[in-house]
């Protein structure tokens, strides 16, 4: 339990970190970071509980784009300012570097256990993030649609 | 290899009417491209530029390293202009600007002159002061040592070189391309991981070099290329792909050549 609290804090730091790389405006800092510890919170919960990082990344990254969605509508500003800094905690950083290290030096099981997780994990953010795009369009589509028959 | 981002002061705008529409639109283009936004956004921004400015038929295409665009004007004028895009990197303030101003731009028609200018603001405008970005350097690096398992004293050795790192990146050499630069960074860091356990710094080599790396590793790139490549935009998808894989590859060798140099064997 405290190595998902160490990680949760870690998470959010450096979440932070990353978002002043980004140079994300001082205003929306708070939101990123926040943003980068509830994303993570959702890959850990999926983790604990099915332990595959397809899913977890797909939950994860689902969560993170309409969070970042919702926000960009509450303060008028571009998505990826939240989306950018939201991913990093679970975009798979390591799992990219272990993959082309044991590429180079020729370890084949490793290789292969990495390029899985990796090429999951991308694939469940790629996959989560369009769902999630997906999910808003026919949202919007559905308020718009609303909103005209009130008209009439 | 050149560097274009002086382009706008060389002249006033004198050409035709299609000539500047297109030049204006571009420079919003290009700006948002260098400041980390996606191909999708920028082409429909550019298109949507045009069409304020009067341009009754537009073709864009975008890549991560180019912009192409002709505007044909309802007269029959037309212009066709292209922008290479040397080096982009996430400045999502600087975004936030651009994005701001495209959408004035067709909300309240703004003078060409105008517009120039206020990209002249943009290009100066520095959300944070480099003492800042050193700190979020270290800052990242120590949080995502411990992240992935390394104690305290990790996180403090991997923070400490995250500052000798946004030094190093900072460094321009202009004979020496990214990958390159990539790979001396990561050697450098390599070496200093070996040198601070040697002296009894920090105490878990791998935990330190997997801070270290975070603030190299394209792994936000990996992941928007994959989202280019699911919504259409195939070739910036598959370019940023490669793009990523090698750079990976190059830090590896420098991380590599680092721990073959202090004795910490593969």
């Amino acid at each position: 339990m405290t190595d998902i609290i160490v990680r949760l804090i870690t998470a959010l730091l450096g979440t932070l970190g990353f978002a002043i790389m980004f140079r994300v405006s001082r205003s929306r800092l708070p939101w990123a970071a926040l943003g980068g510890l509830l994303t993570y919170a959702v890959y850990e919960l999926f983790w604990q509980l099915l332990g595959d990082p397809l899913i977890s990344a797909f939950a994860s990254s689902l969560f993170m784009a309409l969070y970042s969605e919702a926000l960009a509508r509450i303060l008028h500003a571009p998505t990826i300012i939240f989306l950018f800094p939201c991913a990093i905690p679970i975009v798979p950083g390591g799992g990219l570097y272990y993959t082309v290290y044991n590429l180079l030096f020729w370890n084949e099981a490793e290789f292969v256990r990495n390029a899985k997780s990796t090429a999951s994990i991308v694939l469940g953010m790629a996959v989560g993030v369009s769902v999630a795009s997906i999910i808003i369009g026919g949202v919007l589509q559905a308020a718009g649609a609303l909103r005209k028959m009130r008209e009439k | 290899m050149t560097n274009t981002t002086a382009l706008p002061e060389l002249t006033p705008y004198t050409g035709t009417l299609a000539d500047n529409i297109l030049r204006i639109a571009l420079d919003v283009g290009e700006g948002m491209l260098t400041c980390g936004a996606e191909v999708h956004r920028v082409e429909v921004a550019i298109e949507k530029i045009c069409r304020t400015y009067g341009a009754a038929h537009i073709d864009v295409f975008t890549i991560h390293s180019l912009i192409l665009a002709a505007a044909y004007m309802p007269d029959g004028s037309h212009s066709t202009q292209s922008r290479r895009i040397y080096e982009t990197s996430n400045n999502l303030s600087r975004l936030e600007l651009y994005n701001s101003l495209s959408r004035r731009i067709c909300e309240e028609t703004l003078s060409i002159a105008r517009v120039d200018e206020e990209i002249r603001e943009i290009k100066k405008e520095r959300a944070y002061p480099f003492y800042l970005i050193v700190l979020a350097h270290a800052l990242a690096a120590g949080s995502f040592a411990v992240f992935f398992g390394g104690s305290l004293r990790d996180g403090i050795t991997a923070a400490l070189i995250g500052v000798v790192m946004a030094f190093l990146d900072r460094v321009k050499i202009d004979q020496i391309n990214k990958m390159v630069k990539t790979m001396l960074i990561s050697f450098a860091a390599g070496l200093l991981s070996c040198l601070a356990v040697h002296i009894g710094l920090g105490e878990n080599l791998d935990m330190i070099i997997i801070g270290t790396i975070m603030l190299l590793i394209p792994g936000l790139s990996l992941g928007n290329a994959m989202r280019d490549l699911l919504s259409g935009d195939t070739l910036t998808g598959t370019l940023k792909t490669v793009q990523a894989i090698i750079t990976a590859i190059m830090m590896a060798l420098g991380y590599a050549l680092a721990l073959l140099v202090a004795g910490g064997g593969l």
